[in-house]
């Protein structure tokens, strides 16, 4: 190399570097997706490599298809091709794309990729020829090529190096780019999708009585549900009541979800028979469903009148009917899901009536069952456990307490509807205790208010009565056990109205076993000692009352550790009886 | 309610009635503690209280104290059995006078 090339050589070499540091800084806050900025780019890269021609290739679509290609998106030059199309793997362009590796072609002509100019429409000559690909953080994403040096002579190893610098530097702008469309497109489906499942939640009934034979739970695993339940009051007091799971998850089910509800809505009221409100919501299903989704659900009717549900179900799980005697019993589907054969149309889905009468029926869908419990694989047995456990617990709060067991990282939507005549539930229970605990007179949870005193004396004077004891035995009884609520109400919830007492009492033997139950702070039992009777003052006389008017008062162990139980015994022999 | 007052002379009587337990005992309390602030003298009449609890008693005690401390007479009239075996229990049938 002689002195003059050797000089034009190092002016060369600043130039790149001073181009590199200037696209690197362009780069940074700007895109090269800008058609514009592309064109500018590539009309200096041109001038600092002297080349006649420069071309952008971007790949467009997922490399993984063959449907993607590299796609010219900037070209400068005698004989632009902006817009030329080819496949990932076709000529010099290709080579470089799927290699990673730069090219460097003294002479293209003889290259087996090369192709020949009138294929990609330059008429030029292409004597000189370099390629590198667009890459950053494992992506391919384009390839930048130059063609021809100007004054003559073949690019050399130096130029492919700067070249491929000044890709990798485009690659990083390309990707970045790419990845912030990416994050701006997920971030607006992200959006979309909360505002969807907003809607589906106002789908659902809201502000249920706590006092309604009907009460839903739904929470979807993801932001939209396939799931659904809803409940409708009809005038005559019966209530129409529908719980669904559509197959599949994500927006397509959810769709589907809104359809299958907004059709229970509209036909639930008009058509308040199972079997054909179910031939109804198919066949309105069936005109629109997309092929291979179904819809299992189950609609049916509650009775206050008989305590009965008369239901349809389309190949939906089993309801499960809860005895008040701690039985369970399903209620598979008779026929198949909603959008399957779609001829039911002139057809009744078959009805099943359920007496439910002091029981609860269950209705959920497969969430409950495919779920884990406690981080325990649900099962059919674990949901009839789970029941079984908050069957205590009043209707309108227990599904929330169910479905809080499942956990906050659900597998697939979780949904439960429980139909029950609470007066009913309360009864059968009391009556089971009673059956199931021999010797049990009484079983009652009261409010925590003196306005209930007369209550408890009159339940404990009945259970005295029915032990056989006579009226002043009975009402001194009363006495005791009406001083010790007051000191429950008084010195335990101190005033504070939510509290509960419960009260049991049971015949043991000769004689009768009143329990109090409470919730309130602990009481020392060495607190409650009766005062001596020289003190007159107003007061301080219950304890004392409890003591002489039974045999014994006894504090026992609270169940499970919380508040107070307190035990009064009293003999039934003797002159008083 | 309110219980039924008459007054004769200076003499004050109230004439409970029901069954005098927690929740109707703050009713006993004031209209016991006015009858004392009215009247020169208390007869507390029982005939119609078929029960009373500690709470009852209590109102009663408390207006007794007030009735001394104005230097005035207390008394209970027509009390029950049921009331009685109460105030025997608690010993204060030595305390007030019963008639």
């Amino acid at each position: 190399m002689n002195a003059v090339a050797a000089a034009d050589e190092r002016s060369r070499s600043r130039s790149y570097l001073s181009l590199l540091s200037g696209l690197m800084e362009d780069f940074s806050h700007s895109r090269i997706g800008d058609a514009a900025f592309a064109s500018s780019v590539l009309t200096r890269i041109a001038q600092a490599m002297d080349a006649e021609a420069a071309s952008l290739f971007i790949v467009e679509g997922d490399p993984s298809d063959s449907r993607a290609r590299l796609v010219c998106q900037a070209s400068v030059g005698p004989s632009p091709i902006q817009g030329l199309s080819i496949p990932l793997d076709r000529g010099i362009v290709g080579r470089a794309l799927s290699s990673g590796q730069p090219q460097l072609i003294g002479d293209p002509a003889r290259d087996p990729d090369f192709v020949h100019p009138p294929a990609l429409g330059t008429p030029f000559a292409v004597r000189s020829l370099m390629c590198a690909p667009l890459m950053a953080m494992g992506r391919k994403v384009g390839v930048v090529e130059v063609v021809n040096r100007l004054g003559g002579g073949p690019f050399n190893e130096q130029d492919l190096e700067t070249l491929a610098a000044l890709a990798a530097a485009a690659g990083l702008a390309v990707v970045n780019a790419q990845m912030a469309e990416e994050r701006a497109e997920q971030e607006r489906l992200q959006r979309e999708l909360e505002l969807a499942a907003t809607v589906q939640r106002d789908l659902l009934p809201r502000d249920v009585p706590a006092d309604a034979a009907v009460h839903g739970f739904s929470r979807p695993a993801r932001g939209v549900s396939g799931d659904f339940y809803d409940m409708i009051a009809l005038p005559d007091g019966r209530t129409v009541f529908a719980l669904a799971d559509v197959s599949g998850k994500g927006m397509n089910a959810a769709l589907v979800m809104v359809k299958a509800a907004t059709l229970f809505r509209t036909w639930g009221r008009r058509v308040p028979e199972p079997g054909r409100l179910l031939a109804r919501i198919e066949s309105e299903l069936c005109e629109t469903m997309t092929l291979g989704m179904f819809v299992t659900m189950v609609v049916g009717v509650w009775d206050p009148a008989t305590r009965s549900a008369r239901i349809a179900n389309a190949g939906h799980e089993p309801p499960l009917l809860r005895r008040p005697s701690g039985e369970f019993v399903p209620f598979p589907a008779s026929d198949p899901p909603l959008g399957i054969v779609c001829q039911l149309e002139n057809n009744r889905y078959r009805e099943t009536t359920i007496e439910v009468g002091g029981g609860a029926l269950y209705l959920y869908t497969d969430g409950a069952t495919e779920g884990r419990i406690d981080g325990e694989a649900a099962g059919e047995d674990g949901v009839r456990g789970l029941i079984e456990r908050h069957a205590g617990d009043a209707a309108g709060t227990r599904l929330e307490a169910i479905a809080a067991h499942y956990g906050n990282e659900l597998r697939d939507d979780l949904t439960w509807l429980v139909i029950e005549d609470a007066a009913c539930a309360r009864r059968a229970v009391r009556t089971a205790a009673r059956r199931r605990t021999p010797g049990l007179l009484v079983s009652q949870s009261l409010p925590a208010q003196a306005d209930q005193l007369k209550i408890v004396r009159r339940l404990v004077e009945a259970a005295a009565h029915q032990a056989g004891a006579g009226a002043e035995w009975a009402s001194d009884l009363a006495m005791a056990v009406d001083e010790a609520c007051q000191n429950i109400i008084r010195h335990g919830y101190r005033g504070a109205s939510a509290g509960r007492i419960e009260l049991s009492i049971r015949r043991k033997g000769e004689s009768l076993d009143v329990e109090l139950c409470d919730t309130a702070p602990s009481v020392a039992p060495e607190d409650c000692k009766g005062r001596s009777l020289e003190d007159v003052r107003p007061g301080g006389l219950g304890t004392f009352f409890m003591q002489r008017l039974t045999d014994g008062v006894r504090f026992l162990a609270p169940r499970g550790g919380l508040g107070n139980r307190l035990l009064l015994t009293k003999k039934l022999g003797g002159s008083a009886r | 309610m309110t219980f039924r007052t008459a007054e004769d002379g200076g003499r004050v009587t109230v004439f409970l009635s029901g069954e005098i337990d927690m929740d109707r005992s703050p009713e006993v309390r004031k209209a016991l503690v006015e009858a004392v602030k009215r009247g020169r003298a208390l007869t507390v009449d029982m005939a119609d209280v078929g029960y009373m609890d500690s709470s009852g008693i209590a109102c009663l005690v408390l207006a007794y104290q007030q009735s001394n401390g104005a230097k005035q007479d207390f008394a209970l009239a027509n009390v029950q059995p049921r009331v009685r075996k109460v105030l025997e229990l608690a010993r204060l049938d030595k305390v007030f006078r019963i008639q």
